[in-house]
């Protein structure tokens, strides 16, 4: 049995860069794996241990993904391998592209019965890819699975957190789980670790051996927030003086 | 043009925002599941037609996603818009492979008015708003609480109830156990005015201090996220910030905060920004309303008293 951990490459927002007109570049940013994605590798790692399973990475993107050192890490962190799906044609895929193209990835892989997915990737955060995965694979799929708790033939039984309470399910296998952020703390790679990755097998796939695919969705634009003018007013004062002071604006705003 | 627009929401205060703010767009129906009392509740909030799908004592709410599916497919609606709950998400992501369409999601902006749906999310942490275009057909959007304006006045709706058969789907997900925890019952979204604390309050035991200034304000308690992760000093609920709640408060009142970037765009749409900080140089002191220079413990309790005279 194989269990596969999706995961996406993303620039690290900490490099967008704002330029005069608003838009944003990412030219100097380096591309990582998201907060979210690694507990969900983390989690893969734990299902897969629980299963007796194989544990093998699926990555779809733009060739950004080339980047030996997200390999690398990725591989580190309790994956057996990886396979990825690049074009440039990916940048900035909508929901529905992406989970076409990893449920065409996920079928060629008949040993597969346990799809892992994040809460959400660290760009867009939609939330959305694991559910509509699962659906186009005519798989069961549920997001919010906060722990597995066991794996048996034909179902896992697991617990999911909702806004309001937790929920102890049964879903029948083969299965897409997204899991949520906090599922497990994603583990610091050891020396062992980062040697053992360089040599683990990695399997590049062209986006055409897979299908054709197109996106839903168009984007507009992505701008940064104009922010909001504020007043801008101190008020540094003895603490009573402040308090009027403050109150008074208060009232003229008719806050209070 | 009057768009057939339908609404889906397991929670009914969220599934009655989105009825009453998308009211003016076209034709409003809402997919029940749940208590029979929906069917009122959704009529209250502008609906013309109750889709009444049946209750989650047996399945749930995720497992009627076969039947909504037959219903679009039968009644061929403009736009659904989900509620931004694991439930909807969960729902809305499965009918957009279903309908081989995507799903705006998250939209804090939306704008129904013309043939093509557009939205707006906000993506990169916050940093960014990415605007897009449905390429037509089916249209999914996943929005939250307070995102539509609604009427001063709500107009209630025909709210003709239909029921519609089960549909049974192909494989079930079985619900063993729930256990409901703990969550906070304040809607930050949808608060007047909010006092919020940071890591400038020292101690656990200093929040009823700032408790009673917002009592005295007649508003809601909020935090930065290091107070409701890490410290767990206040519910997940109450954090304010990126992958916490937006708030668009008419007062946000920030005590020993310092204003880090991931904080300051959950307050963004807030109308009046003021923030108490010992530090004049800290950042939400350039970027507020009105900013307090001085010691939190010296100006919480004055200002509490002031107010309460």
């Amino acid at each position: 049995m194989d269990v596969i951990t999706c995961y996406k490459l993303s620039p690290d927002n900490q490099d967008m860069q704002i330029n005069p007109d608003y838009t944003v570049s990412f030219d100097r940013a380096e591309w990582i794996i998201g907060d979210f994605d690694l507990v969900a590798i983390e989690a893969g790692a734990q299902i897969a241990a629980m299963a007796e399973a194989s544990h093998k990475g699926l990555c779809v993107g733009p060739t950004a993904l080339s980047n030996k050192k997200a390999r690398k890490n990725a591989l580190s962190r309790g994956l057996d391998s990886l396979t990825v799906v690049m074009d440039d044609s990916l940048w900035n895929a909508d929901t529905n592209l992406t989970a076409s193209i990893l449920a065409a990835a996920v079928r060629k892989d008949q040993e597969c019965r346990i799809v892992i997915c994040g809460e959400g990737s660290a760009d867009f955060y939609y939330r959305q890819t694991g559910m509509q995965l699962g659906e186009l694979l005519g798989w069961p799929a549920i997001n919010g699975i906060s722990k597995v708790l066991e794996i048996g033939e034909a179902s896992v039984t697991a617990l999911r957190t909702t806004e309001d309470s937790v929920q102890k399910i049964v879903i029948p296998l083969p299965a897409v789980l997204s899991v949520t952020a906090d599922y497990a703390p994603s583990r610091i790679p050891t020396m062992k670790d980062i040697l053992s990755a360089g040599k683990k097998p990695v399997e590049e796939v062209a986006l055409e051996d897979l299908g054709s695919f197109e996106s839903k969705v168009q984007i507009d634009s992505i701008l940064a927030p104009k922010s909001r003018d504020r007043k801008g007013i101190i008020i540094d004062a003895a603490v009573d003086e402040a308090v009027d002071l403050f109150v008074e604006h208060l009232a003229k705003e008719g806050l209070v | 043009m009057a768009k057939k627009v339908w609404v889906f929401s397991d929670k009914p205060a969220l599934m009655q925002d989105i009825t009453a703010g998308v009211k003016e767009c076209g034709e409003v129906s809402v997919i029940a599941v749940g208590g029979r009392e929906l069917t009122d509740a959704a009529a209250k909030a502008g609906a013309d037609t109750v889709y009444y799908l049946g209750d989650t004592s047996e399945r749930m709410a995720e497992s009627y996603t076969d039947t909504i599916a037959k219903l679009v497919e039968d009644e061929k609606p403009e736009v659904v818009l989900f509620g931004a709950t694991l439930t909807g998400r969960a729902i809305a992501g499965r009918l957009a492979a279903r309908f081989g369409t995507s799903v705006l999601a998250d939209a804090k902006e939306l704008d129904l008015s013309g043939d093509i749906t557009k939205g707006v999310s906000m993506v990169y942490g916050g940093g960014a708003n990415l605007k897009q275009s449905a390429k037509g057909g089916l249209t999914l959007v996943i929005l939250g609480f307070g995102v539509l304006e609604k009427p001063e006045e709500i107009k209630a709706g025909a709210g003709k109830v239909v029921e519609v058969p089960y549909v049974e789907p192909a494989w079930n997900i079985t619900l063993c156990e729930e256990q409901q925890r703990e969550s906070a019952s304040v809607n930050l979204a949808a608060a007047k005015k909010i006092v919020s604390i940071g890591l400038g309050v020292a101690g656990k035991d200093d929040i009823p201090m700032v408790k009673e200034l917002a009592d005295a304000l007649d508003a809601e308690l909020g935090c930065s996220r290091p107070i409701a992760e890490g410290l767990e000093w206040l519910p997940k609920e109450c954090y304010i910030g990126i992958s916490g709640v937006f708030v668009k408060s008419d007062l946000y009142l920030a005590v020993g905060i310092s204003g880090q970037v991931q904080h300051m765009v959950g307050l963004k749409d807030a109308k009046i920004l003021a923030a108490i900080n010992k530090d004049a140089n800290a950042p939400i002191m350039r970027q507020c309303d009105y900013g307090i220079v001085g010691d939190l413990y010296e100006i919480v309790p004055a200002l509490a008293k002031r107010l309460s005279r």
